[in-house]
């Protein structure tokens, strides 16, 4: 997958539309973005790309682009 | 390696039971929004829990259960050798659940009994250990009961945990087989710790370490939610996998797998990993939430087992969760096996005089 193949993904896991998930969107204004969207988004990494998030790195992401950067940063997108 | 097996027993009876108070997450919470509500309803996938009262305890669960498994044995108590009790909610710190419960049950002072201080993956520990127990002389009958209570530590505000859980108890009645091993009669058990998780599903009040907590919170257990899910997703598809190898039961062999009921989004992401099939995984958490380790017990009579009258059943049992600690059992359940589930209805007994 690449970036923009990506963002529409994560629109999904969100349940947002693909022009509300875009790389500058902060976390705390994607509602669905909680524990459970923590949990959405974990098990769909792993499922989409075989990454297991760490609790660390969890915490880190401030917004959507810092999914897109730990995606690249370990070689998943295109 | 705690990778071993055992002579199989015999499983004559398993009883649940539940306390009678059942709450619907839909209708009956308060402490929430109802669209937080409705999120994690629809993601953990827990409809309706069963609540102890304060005054009922995991003990009072499995005694109403062992005193069903007897009755449907027609079980003399003085013929019961052992009762492990399970539980990581016990009645006191001293004495152990297990003592108290033995005088509740009328059994023999030649019994032996005492508690296993595991949770989430106690269900396979304690088969494991009445199973060994079995083969040695003079063990016969050994009731394995495991209770859990955990809507009695966790915080009604903490959404993480506050929707999720139910209470349950349950009773096992395991018997020595026959003398003869040959052949498929083998019981097999995989067996793992790692305490380095410990934080991140933890009680962490009340103990000796910390036994009147100044912050309230940690009265109450708390969970690392993200830690947890990459702790299952790491380590149960590979306990399935282990048991598997080790035993030379194919996944097509096993009859049901039987896990510890944690959360439903979390057990179908593991059920993909595992590559096992959603009809042979029951889930009972939508009736009853995610009750600890006797959660595994509950499933097997309430899970809708389909129990062909000509053959056993092999059934892996998966436990997973605080400890960090799991386990799987690979067991075999005879057409006899009287499985029962109930309600506690009577008032809790709760002195030990």
């Amino acid at each position: 997958m690449n970036r923009e193949e990506t963002l529409g993904w994560l629109a999904e896991v969100f349940e947002e539309s693909p022009e509300y998930i875009q790389p500058e969107r902060l976390r705390n204004d994607i509602p669905t973005w909680d524990s459970v969207g923590v949990l959405n988004l974990m098990a769909g990494i792993d499922e989409k790309f075989g990454v297991v998030l760490s609790d660390k790195e969890i915490r880190a992401m401030m917004k959507v682009d810092d999914i897109l950067t730990l995606l690249e940063q370990k070689g998943k997108l295109k | 390696m705690a990778i071993t097996f055992t002579k199989a027993p015999i499983l004559r009876a398993i009883t649940s039971c539940v306390p009678s108070r059942c709450f619907d997450n839909m209708t009956d919470s308060t402490a929430f929004e109802r669209e937080e509500v409705e999120k994690v309803v629809k993601m953990a996938g827990v409809k309706t829990r069963h609540l102890a009262a304060d005054d009922e305890c995991s003990s009072d669960l499995c005694v109403a259960a062992a005193q069903d498994v007897l009755r449907s044995l027609q079980w003399d108590p003085a013929s019961v050798d052992a009762l492990i009790m399970v539980t990581q909610s016990p009645d006191y710190f001293l004495p152990s659940t297990a003592c108290v419960v033995q005088r509740r049950l009328g059994l023999s002072d030649a019994c032996a009994a005492f508690d296993v201080g595991l949770g989430c993956s106690g269900y396979p520990y304690g088969i494991w250990l009445a199973s060994m127990m079995l083969q040695c002389p003079g063990f016969r009958r050994v009731l394995v009961l495991h209770g859990e209570t955990p809507t009695r530590f966790s915080d009604k505000g903490d959404r993480a945990v506050a929707l999720l859980f139910g209470d349950a108890g349950s009773a096992t009645a395991l018997e020595a087989g026959p003398a003869d091993t040959s052949g498929d009669s083998k019981w097999w058990f995989c067996l793992h710790t790692d305490g380095s998780g410990a934080d991140d599903l933890i009680l962490a009040g009340g103990g000796f370490r910390d036994r009147f907590p100044s912050d309230p919170r940690k009265s109450w257990v708390h969970m690392n939610g993200a830690n947890v899910f990459n702790f299952t997703i790491k380590r149960v598809p590979a306990l399935v996998e282990e048991t598997v190898t080790s035993s030379g039961v194919s996944r097509e062999q096993v009859d049901y797998f039987i896990f510890h009921q944690s959360n439903r989004f979390i057990m179908r992401h593991l059920l993909k990993k595992a590559n096992l099939p959603e009809a042979k995984v029951p889930m009972t958490i939508g009736e009853f939430g995610s009750a600890g380790g006797p959660s595994v017990p509950l499933t097997m009579t309430r899970g809708g087992l389909e129990r062909p009258a000509d053959r056993d059943l092999k059934l892996m049992l998966l436990g997973y969760g605080v400890g960090l600690s799991w386990g799987s059992a690979l067991v075999t359940l005879p057409p006899a096996a009287v499985l029962n589930h109930i309600q506690l209805e009577r008032p809790a007994a709760s002195s030990v005089t």
